[in-house]
């Protein structure tokens, strides 16, 4: 099947052109009135190698100080990518500001890591290296260069540890945990980071249904008791409505449509961007279900 | 350390009182796991510390006091301040057997102590930098490209020094660090994993020996003198091979251990090191010139001796723990105490004759090589 990029199909949906027009306002979002924009991507195309085809082309958008957005879209579509530009991990096209409108070189890793956290889908779990230290490697971009953690550092690790019960897991090794677990310890390091902005790259991929919600519900309270602002690339359609503020997708690296999740989980443009029927239901409290529908008879099973 | 000061009241204390990865080894009992364990966090323990001081301090008091004439060990400290003419020293030793202590012994003792700090070093430094267990001087192609940059220097009669700065030494710089690099970037090409720089490493090693035989070969006369340093040898007299080492030791084991906080921080990958705000390419670049650097003035000095650098840390690790800031000084001071202890058995197995401590390091290290090869697959894959 090709895929064809036409003009919107709704009234929310944005094509990649015009960056203004990306930048609606959330309708319904619980930080009313946001006054600044906590990071803001201004034609941001991303390409990988000399020459490449660009994998993020031309995607402009604003967060909000204290919103939540998801980046959702197919397999392939460039939401890491975006994501992993957005945290300054790979050289990009266009202007990505961040908190406090500032702009940062490409090489100063050091005043980014303090605007921004990152978390990657599989973070690298050094053998040997116990929670407490992994979380404390969170304070490096507070540290000079011949510096080590100080007692203050090593207070606001205890502190994180503490505050998403992982105290007791300190002595720890990190490849002892079980993956519920090391979801919570890799979101302590980026807290401990002390950062705004906080990117997360499919957060719950490696997790099941209730350890999925589990970290989804404590990104979301941590995200009000420390006024973060939070941009996670999301596979599952229902927790990205239920937990974002917003939703932006991408289809072949472009912004497609953006807005509201009642906006954008509709059955004409998810049919359409993921290549295959769903069905939009409702739940109790409103927010939309996603049920793809097949696209072949089932065949029958025969018992003889 | 200010171990867990809060005991659990059922709980054993002795988990607090030893270094991190003695204390859970794999997998401490969950009732164990008292405190957060942030306040020993990188940190290296003072009981390590001591242990591994005091393993120095004896290897090298060992390799003082042994070999043909023996010079008790009581007598050692006495004579070396009567030497320095501290006030109220005094020496019961003959003038024969000073000049044996501080004429020969005490120089080779030194020595050996500062290549295999060296060696030591750069092994735990590349392998922090590359993030693979098995990287090692001798296995990346350092140091066969240095031993053919001194070559080439000793072949040429192009030996000429000032103090530390020596042509053998600039040669075998120039050399190790085209080595490395090389390695580096075939093994890049060849895909990221671990074994790709290993099998890149191998392949730059046995090359630059191939030069280096070839050389050799042609104008064997011209290079008697390589000859018996292709197999490694601590044979010095005199103090002038230390004084030209020490500075190396020195200034590159400051710059690696003022960056060990950053090597732990490269242990996460340079994506999420660059994340938590590291510049993870200048780091790399630094501590690989300053490895490199380190084991170049090594090879020259003593030639080719092998493994140290891939014993000494992983034996750190097993016994201590895995923090770079761990690994690091440890590392340094073991592969001084292992080298002094190879070279005391390369003088004494074989005696009169000297049994090529490249032989020496290589019988251990070998071995151990191979079953770090064989528990550490988990960690490699």
């Amino acid at each position: 099947m090709s895929a064809v990029i036409r003009p919107p199909v709704h009234g929310a949906v944005t094509s990649g052109a015009g960056p203004a027009a990306a930048r609606s306002l959330p309708a319904e979002s619980p930080a009313a009135a946001p006054t600044r924009p906590a990071l803001s991507l201004d034609r941001v195309e991303v390409r990988y190698g000399r020459g490449g085809p660009p994998v993020v082309r031309n995607v402009s958008l604003d967060v909000a100080a204290g919103e939540w957005l998801a980046l959702i879209g197919p397999n392939g579509a460039g939401k890491s990518s975006l994501l992993r530009a957005a945290a300054g991990l790979v050289a990009h096209a266009g202007t990505v500001s961040l908190p406090q409108g500032t702009q940062i070189g490409p090489c100063d890793h050091r005043a980014r890591a303090r605007l921004v956290a990152y978390v990657a889908q599989q973070p690298v779990l050094p053998p040997g290296m116990t929670v407490a230290e992994y979380v404390l490697l969170g304070r490096t971009a507070h540290l000079g260069w011949l510096r080590a953690e100080g007692r203050a550092d090593r207070r606001a690790a205890a502190e994180v540890l503490d505050r998403l019960d992982l105290a007791r897991f300190g002595t720890r090794h990190l490849t002892a945990m079980s993956g519920g677990e090391l979801q919570r310890v890799v979101l302590a390091r980026a807290l401990v980071q002390e950062a705004e902005v906080l990117l997360l790259d499919e957060p719950t991929s490696a997790l099941d249904l209730g350890h999925g919600i589990g970290v989804l519900e404590l990104v979301d309270e941590l995200r009000r008791d420390r006024a973060l602002t939070v941009i996670s690339a999301m596979h599952d359609l229902g927790s990205a409505g239920r937990f974002a503020d917003r939703l932006a997708l991408l289809h072949q690296g472009e912004l497609v449509a953006h807005g509201t999740p009642h906006e954008v989980l509709t059955e004409p443009i998810l049919s359409r961007y993921y290549q295959t029927p769903v069905e939009v239901l409702h739940s109790a409290d409103g927010t939309a279900v996603v049920v793809p529908l097949r696209t072949t008879r089932p065949p029958r099973t025969r018992i003889e | 350390m200010t171990a867990p000061a809060a005991a659990a009241p059922g709980g054993g204390s002795l988990d607090g009182s030893l270094p991190e990865g003695l204390a859970e080894g794999d997998g401490m009992p969950e009732g164990l796991a008292e405190g957060d364990g942030i306040s020993g966090a990188f940190r290296l323990h003072p009981a390590a510390l001591a242990a591994t001081v005091a393993v120095t301090v004896a290897a090298l008091g060992l390799s003082v006091a042994v070999g043909p004439f023996r010079i008790p060990l009581s007598q050692i400290l006495p004579a070396v301040a009567d030497r320095l003419a501290l006030p109220g020293a005094h020496t019961t030793l003959t003038p024969q057997e000073q000049v044996i202590l501080f004429q020969w012994r005490l120089p080779r003792a030194v020595l050996g102590g500062l290549v295999g700090a060296a060696l030591a070093l750069s092994g735990a430094t590349y392998q922090g930098v590359f993030r693979n267990p098995l990287a090692d001087p001798y296995l990346l192609g350092v140091a066969a490209g240095a031993g053919l940059g001194a070559t080439i220097v000793i072949g040429g009669h192009l030996q000429a020094g000032w103090g530390p700065l020596d042509t053998v030494a600039a040669a075998a710089f120039v050399g190790a660090l085209a080595g490395v690099l090389l390695a580096a970037a075939l093994g890049r090409g060849a895909g990221s994993s671990p074994a790709a720089l290993l099998l890149a490493g191998v392949a730059v090693a046995s090359f630059l020996t191939a030069v280096q035989t070839y050389l050799v070969q042609r104008d064997s006369d011209g290079f008697r003198e390589v000859y018996t340093w292709i197999l490694g040898q601590l044979v010095t007299s005199g103090w002038g091979d230390v004084a030209l080492l020490a500075p190396y030791v020195a200034v590159c084991g400051a710059v690696i251990l003022a960056l060990r906080r950053q090597l732990d921080v490269l242990r996460l990958g340079d994506a999420e090191a660059a994340s938590l705000g590291l510049d993870p390419g200048r780091v790399r670049l630094v501590l690989i010139v300053a490895a490199s650097l380190l084991a170049a003035a090594a090879v020259a000095v003593s030639g080719l001796i092998s493994f140290v650098g891939i014993v000494v840390p992983h034996l750190v690790r097993l016994l201590v723990g895995s923090s770079n800031r761990v690994v690091l000084p440890l590392s340094a001071l073991g592969g001084a105490a292992f080298l002094m202890l190879a070279d005391l058995g390369a003088r004494t197995l074989a005696s009169p004759a000297e049994v090529p401590i490249g032989v020496i390091t290589a019988f251990v290290g070998a071995p151990f090589f191979a079953f770090v090869l064989w528990t550490g697959r988990r960690a490699i894959a």
